[in-house]
């Protein structure tokens, strides 16, 4: 870098300070244009990849899990950014979705399965309106498709479009508070509630959801259920095994 | 501007015209961000992380070079400070000085600013003024200065 000086010897060499920002503008910019047309080169993964399951399973060594299960009607929006471990969809109108650069037909009745989805998925009642993410490896009427070793696919729609079901496995949800209608059973049945339109307010869950035939089943796991929108209307039912 | 005058002081630093590359560095990143979005590709948030964390460690790190160098000329000599923590300062009275240089490559003239060089009547040494702005100016400062200062004392 320039420098002003008073010369009584050699003005000090610049250039290798030039060359070590340049090399470091190479990586940066490089790995910029290959981690947004190639699905990453790994080093996302390695450092933060894991970050969400790690957070959930640090919080449950301090926090009692509880086991939720039950069928529910379908909530009106559920946004969830986080993996999901496996995604089923089974398509019912034919659509088109972008896997990296490639525009793909699904057919009517196609089904497809993605293994550990990373992004953003919106479903909107029986629709899916935003599905971008990456995928470790994405099945398309049990074809696999998949890149070279070590890279992720790119995943995206630019359409929304309506599945007849879907199915999430392992997927984190932060909060699910939906108006809620059907059976909820807490720690297998030690706690009944029947949801009448009310409140259902789930923090920290992980587990499966699947939705199909207008109902969403939930499995899994939660850390904290917020009572108090249910005590305010009227069924709760407490049993003892 | 680098140049500021005071009543009849004259202070300049490195011109921040030298660090063009490093800027342009940070624009070409911002425009290939602009330009992946554009395009609809996803952008890893790590990337934007790494083109945030560069864009800051060269904002702060011209910044700081520029403030290990100042230059001084008072009425009566030109004054050269070293240094962040620890100063070092070279005073070198008018009386030392013989004659002054301004040296500009092409790059320089393009964007109008270069290098000063202040001879002193002992050969070996000189004061090299590099990349500041305007550097005609600021030996025009210099020179006249010196002229007032040699009326004052015959």
């Amino acid at each position: 870098m320039a420098q002003a000086e008073v010369v009584e010897g050699e003005p000090i060499k610049k250039h290798h300070f030039f060359l070590m920002i340049f090399i470091l503008f190479l990586i940066v910019f490089f790995y910029l244009i290959y981690s947004s047309y190639n699905g990453g080169i790994g080093i996302k993964d390695k450092i933060t990849g894991k970050v969400l399951k790690d957070r959930v399973l640090k919080e449950n060594k301090n926090m009692t899990m509880h086991i939720i299960s039950g069928e529910l009607n379908i909530p009106e929006e559920l946004i969830i950014s986080s993996k999901i471990e496996k995604l089923q969809i089974s398509i019912k109108d034919s659509t088109f979705i972008f896997l990296g650069d490639q525009k793909i037909e699904l057919k009517k009745d196609s089904i497809i399965v993605i293994d550990e989805f990373k992004g953003k998925l919106v479903l909107i009642g029986d629709k899916i309106a935003v599905m971008i993410g990456k995928a470790k490896e994405i099945l398309i009427n049990t074809v696999p498709i998949s890149k070279k070793s070590g890279t992720e696919i790119k995943i995206k729609n630019d359409q929304e479009f309506i599945y007849k079901n879907i199915m999430l496995k392992e997927v984190y949800i932060s909060s699910y508070s939906h108006p809620s209608k059907g059976d909820i059973f807490i720690d297998e049945e030690k706690i009944i509630l029947n949801l009448d339109n009310e409140n259902l307010d789930v923090k920290g869950f992980i587990g499966d959801l699947e939705i199909s035939q207008g109902k969403l089943k939930i499995n899994g796991k939660f850390e904290k259920f917020d009572l108090n929108e249910i005590l305010k209307g009227k069924t709760l039912n407490k049993t003892n095994k | 501007m680098e140049i500021k005058k005071g009543e009849d002081i004259l202070k300049v630093r490195n011109t921040r015209k030298v660090y063009i590359f490093f800027y342009l560095m940070i624009f070409i990143l911002i425009a290939a961000i602009v330009y992946i979005k554009y395009n609809g590709a996803e952008i890893d948030d790590f990337a934007i992380k790494l083109v945030l964390i560069f864009a800051i460690f060269i904002l702060i790190s011209t910044e700081i070079h520029r403030l290990g160098n100042s230059y001084e000329i008072n009425d009566h000599s030109v004054v050269h400070r070293r240094g962040y923590l620890n100063i070092n300062s070279s005073r070198f009275e008018f009386g030392a000085i013989s004659d002054s240089d301004v040296h500009q490559s092409l790059w320089q003239r393009f964007f109008s600013y270069g290098n000063a060089e202040v001879h002193l009547f002992s050969k070996e040494n000189r004061i090299l003024i590099r990349d500041i702005n305007k550097p005609y100016e600021f030996v025009r400062f210099l020179h006249k200065k010196m002229g007032a200062f040699r009326r004052r004392n015959g």
